[in-house]
Order: structure tokens, then C-alpha cells, then sequence
């Protein structure tokens, strides 16, 4: 029991009384914490098998659950090679995007351009003249 | 397939293995009674109180079996409380349920008898003067509230502070002084002349 919660528990007494509180209090608490203890020393044998039992089978799932993760170790280095995978094609396909946009953007700018659309269309007269 | 890769396990994961479950079984053997005495106290019956401690062990070994022996108590505590809690919220919504089944036939098998006091009931303090202090405690302590009961068990047998105990309880500071503060003075009423 913490000073505060003595001064919280014995609020409005006189300094000899707080202090008798406290150390009843304190005697109290003594005769919990003995009488809890023995309680415990004096579970009956039926009680203390079932809790052994409990207890071997929690830690022995602890030994499955190591072994079982122990297990999926590979399959989870498949999917971290499955999921690169993934990764590095779609980086790729993005990188082709990337390198495709400014050729489509030309494209835009000669469909955009009337006289320069006027120049493809009769590109082959043009050529002639050309070499006339 | 698991005895193979247990076979091809290196000495080194066996034996750290190996040494986590020895901590967890040594964990678990000192603080089971006591658990298992706190939930005893909580429901007021040994069989849920059974399943409770199992819930605790194996949620624990499940989400923390590899946490250090340090941190083991207040985790497997935090657990024990929340199944408690759960437990009380489940039979509270029985209780309300069966109360409201048996309001319409009430009358048809009920004759009074319930309503009467156990003549074998005894108080805590002629417990405690007929059959020592371990039976008057308990009866004392199983008449305190729920929360009133954990907080003082886990502050005065299990020796947490007053912010573990918060955390544990899932409730503030200050409602963990209260709640024990109440709990010491009503048990000094009821034990304080015999201790």
C-alpha cells in the first residue's frame, strides 16, 4: 500500500490514529497475503492435476506452434519470391508506360497541328515535288 | 513432414526451444494456483474457473510465448482479467435472460423457499471464528464487487503497482486507488476485529 493510498484511506484522523490505521491496515494486508498463500498450498491433489495438465498442454503448444512456424518457413519464401515477382513486373510495365507516353504525346501534337496533319496527308505529293 | 524438419532443426533453434518452454512451464507452474485461487474468487465456480485459467495459459503461450520471463505477468494477469470479464459479461446477460423467461411462470414452480435465507449461510466473521481465517477470508473477499475484489487481489497478493493494475484492469489510476481503498476498509469492517 502505497503513502498516498494510507493518507487517502485515513483522511480526517489524528496522527496516532492514522498511524493505527496504518499498521492494522498492514496487518491485515499480512494476514491476506498469508492466508491467500496458504489457500494455494492447500489446493487438493485433483485440483493440482488438472492444472499440471493445463499447463502441459499450453507449453507443448508452444513446441507445435515453433515447429509449425519452422514449417511454413519455406512456403513463406515462396510467396516473398512470388510477391517480387509480382513487384518487379509491374515496375517493368510501369517503365514501359513511362517510355511510351512521350510518343503518344507526339502523336497528340501532330493530330492537334492542322497544317501539320494537311503535310502527312499528302506527304507522297510533297515528296515528289521534292525530288522534281 | 514435422519430424523431418524437426530432425533438420540446428541444435541451436532446438535448444532455444527448448529453453522458452522451460520458462514458460516454470512461469505458468508459479502463478497457476494463484490464478486460478483469483478466478475461484471471481465466479464462484471452480469448473469456470478451470476454463478460465486454460483460456489464460493458452492465449498466452499463443500470443506471447516468446516474450521474456519479465514481461510474462502482467501479459498472462492482462489476460486472466479480460477472460474474467468476459465471463461476467456472459453470465450477466444469462441471468438477465433467465430472469426474463421465468417472470411469465414464476408462480408455477417457485414456492418461496428460494427467496428464503440459508440457515448454513454463515457470516465471514463466524467463519472466521469457527473455521480460521482462510474460509473467512474468502468469504469476505467473495462478497466484495468484482472489480473491487481483482484490484485488491492484484495490488496486495500479487504485489503489481498501482499502474500495472490499472493497465491490467483496463481502467485509470485513480479508479484502482478507489476501488482498493474500498476494498481494504470494508474487509477491515468485516475481518479487521479477528486479524
Amino acid at each position: 500500500m502505497t503513502t498516498n493510498e494510507q493518507k487517502q484511506s485515513s483522511v480526517g484522523l489524528e496522527p496516532q490514529a492514522i498511524s493505527a490505521a496504518v499498521d492494522r491496515d498492514a496487518a491485515l494486508l499480512a494476514v491476506v497475503r498469508r492466508e491467500m498463500d496458504r489457500s494455494c498450498a492447500a489446493l487438493d491433489g485433483h485440483t493440482l492435476s488438472r492444472l499440471h495438465t493445463m499447463r502441459a498442454a499450453a507449453v507443448a503448444k508452444q513446441g507445435s506452434r515453433w515447429t509449425l512456424s519452422r514449417l511454413f518457413v519455406p512456403f513463406g519464401g515462396l510467396v516473398t519470391a512470388c510477391a517480387l515477382v509480382v513487384a518487379v513486373n509491374i515496375g517493368w510495365n510501369a517503365h514501359k508506360a513511362e517510355t511510351t507516353a512521350p510518343a503518344a504525346m507526339e502523336d497528340i501534337e501532330l493530330l492537334a497541328d492542322k497544317e501539320a496533319l494537311d503535310l502527312y496527308a499528302d506527304y507522297e505529293f510533297y515528296q515528289w515535288l521534292a525530288q522534281n | 513432414m514435422l519430424r523431418n524438419n524437426d530432425q533438420q532443426a540446428n541444435p541451436s533453434e532446438q535448444s532455444t526451444q527448448a529453453m522458452q518452454q522451460r520458462l514458460l512451464d516454470r512461469f505458468l507452474a508459479g502463478v497457476e494456483k494463484r490464478a486460478y485461487r483469483m478466478a475461484v474468487l471471481a465466479t464462484g465456480n471452480q469448473d469456470e474457473a478451470f476454463d478460465i485459467v486454460q483460456d489464460t495459459m493458452l492465449k498466452l503461450v499463443e500470443n506471447y510465448g516468446n516474450k521474456a520471463e519479465a514481461d510474462l505477468a502482467p501479459l498472462f494477469f492482462c489476460i486472466l482479467q479480460s477472460r474474467i470479464r468476459d465471463w461476467y459479461r456472459r453470465s450477466s446477460v444469462r441471468n438477465r435472460l433467465r430472469s426474463w423467461l421465468h417472470s411469465d411462470d414464476e408462480d408455477d414452480d417457485s414456492d418461496g423457499l428460494d427467496q428464503l435465507p440459508d440457515p448454513a449461510a454463515r457470516t465471514p466473521e463466524e467463519l472466521l471464528a469457527t473455521q480460521g481465517g482462510m474460509v473467512a477470508l474468502d468469504a469476505a473477499l467473495a462478497k466484495l464487487p468484482y472489480r473491487q475484489q481483482q484490484v485488491f487481489l492484484l495490488r496486495a497478493w500479487e504485489g503489481l503497482d498501482v499502474k500495472q493494475t490499472a493497465e491490467v484492469m483496463k481502467c485509470a489510476q485513480g479508479s484502482v486507488k478507489t476501488h482498493y481503498s474500498r476494498a481494504l476498509a470494508a474487509l477491515r469492517e468485516k475481518l479487521g476485529d479477528h486479524v
